[in-house]
């Protein structure tokens, strides 16, 4: 199976929003597994059905959310409209991720192109980002290798099935989770990380 | 000259965006992606903290290898869209409420809480990084007071970006038409010479200055442009030759062709609103 191990900067400021009351937007500080595959699929939407907001998104390859590798943040003030009273966050605080954050991810399956220097958009408003750093291999799953784990991605209702992990985000969509490599839990090795791959 | 960017559509309408399947391929749609250099030709103030005290200090960033000046994208989105509202003369479009039904929500999207109706921009712009280094150069500053019998000033100080301070701008229109990319450079010249920032009406006006439009996603990036030196008009002329990522190169513009589209497109509204003019 082909598995890449990817490294990407950011280049303009951008969010994954998370807390957001009295005028504070926040910022988590991954990304989920739908931000990196849209982007690296280069597909987006013009408009949202709100319908499908909640069907899961279905790419030809797997990725893990992409987790901070060297983030920085800050928080800015904002100040948007003519009207203090209309719309969304119409003044307060986001909290943006700032340029020049590393974030590393993995992805397996029927791979996009990928190559270094690539820029593509991700996060809200859609910063560009450039990849900096790619391994691309063939690997094999198996139940025994250890190192240095990434992250999961799961759905909210699937976290009870594991018997212990450590919560990263915790989200109304989704759980980002980095879980214990167990003799029972499916996982690969690519460029010195372990990624875990579970069953269900 | 025919250029491919005048072979693109005439104009997307709003029905036709909403026609369009909610999720697209930008690699399928097409991407028009545009590079130059913004160049500020007086001080400006972009300011995203609230300071101490009597200090406004103008935002930066520490990026490529330098701390630099940092001019947030929706510092510039902000401006462009005030200008196509009022120079395309809609009607019952604000900035405070955007209707999601004419051309310039089409092109710059919005959100409307009313009818929960919603498009994205599809100018995707970037935060703007300058190519010169921030300095802290404290400017001490008086504010008269409003009452003219008042006898004491008020003192504060600001920490500008000087001008002739420049910076990378690049910028992407996704499932591009003739009026989106004309209306882009349009008001974009316009909204140049308004000015930017705290306090536009007498400081942060800038110039932008085209050095390339490729045909496609080009992966033109911020940081390579930045990290090696500070002549990047050079180095975007040499990107212009080669472009990376999925660009039709022959139909690459630059130089005199570039020069001619531009300044015929943001003179003349007629140029690619594919209207003549009523006035």
């Amino acid at each position: 199976m082909k598995a890449a191990l990817l490294e990407f900067e950011l280049e303009s400021s951008t969010q994954n929003v998370g807390p957001f009351y009295a005028a504070y937007e926040g910022t988590l500080r991954y990304l989920t597994r739908e931000a990196i595959c849209s982007a690296l699929t280069y597909t987006d939407c013009i408009w949202q059905d709100r319908a499908e907001a909640y069907r899961p998104l279905v790419f030809p390859f797997e990725s893990t959310p992409a987790e901070p590798v060297h983030v920085r943040t800050a928080e800015v003030i904002y100040n948007a409209g003519d009207k203090p009273d209309q719309g969304l966050l119409r003044f307060g605080k986001q909290e943006l991720l700032l340029p020049g954050s590393r974030f590393r991810c993995a992805l397996w399956g029927d791979l996009p192109a990928l190559a270094e220097g690539q820029v593509f958009l991700i996060g809200k408003k859609r910063a560009p980002a450039r990849i900096v750093r790619l391994t691309v291999e063939d690997v094999q799953p198996n139940y025994a290798v250890k190192g240095p784990t990434l992250p999961v991605q799961i759905p909210p209702d699937a976290v009870t099935r594991y018997r212990a992990f450590a919560p990263l985000v915790g989200t109304q969509r989704y759980f980002i989770l980095k879980l214990p490599l167990t003799p029972d839990l499916r996982r690969f090795a690519i460029s010195g990380y372990i990624v875990p791959w579970p069953e269900v | 000259m025919t250029t491919f960017i005048k072979q693109l559509p005439a104009r997307w309408e709003i029905s036709q965006l909403f026609a369009t399947p909610g999720r697209i391929n930008m690699l399928r749609e097409g991407v028009v992606t545009l590079v130059g250099v913004k160049r500020l030709e007086s001080e400006a103030l972009f300011i995203s903290s609230e300071g101490g005290g009597t200090l406004r200090e103008t935002a930066k960033v520490n990026f490529a290898g330098k701390e630099r000046y940092w001019w947030l994208a929706r510092k510039v989105a902000g401006v462009v869209r005030r200008v196509m509202l009022s120079e395309l003369s809609v009607q019952g479009c604000t900035v405070d409420v955007p209707c999601i039904n004419c051309m310039v929500c089409g092109l710059l999207g919005g959100l409307n809480t009313t009818t929960n109706k919603a498009l994205a921009s599809r100018v995707k712009l970037q935060d703007l990084i300058s190519v010169e280094q921030y300095e802290y150069d404290e400017k001490f500053r008086i504010r008269q007071p409003d009452d003219p019998n008042a006898t004491y000033p008020t003192p504060f100080q600001e920490v500008i970006v000087p001008p002739g301070t420049r910076f990378p701008f690049i910028v992407r229109i996704v499932k591009p038409s003739r009026f989106d990319v004309g209306a882009f450079l349009y008001s974009n010249s316009i909204a140049d010479g308004l000015g930017y920032g705290n306090y536009s009406k007498l400081r942060g006006d800038a110039s932008t200055h085209w050095l390339a439009i490729f045909d496609g996603f080009a992966h033109v990036s911020a940081y390579d442009l930045l990290a090696d030196g500070d002549d990047i008009g050079a180095r975007i002329k040499a990107l212009a030759n080669d472009p990376p990522g999925p660009v039709d190169k022959a139909n690459t513009l630059t130089g005199e062709a570039l020069e001619t589209l531009v300044r015929e497109w943001t003179s003349s509204k007629e140029a690619w609103s594919g209207e003549s003019s009523s006035a």
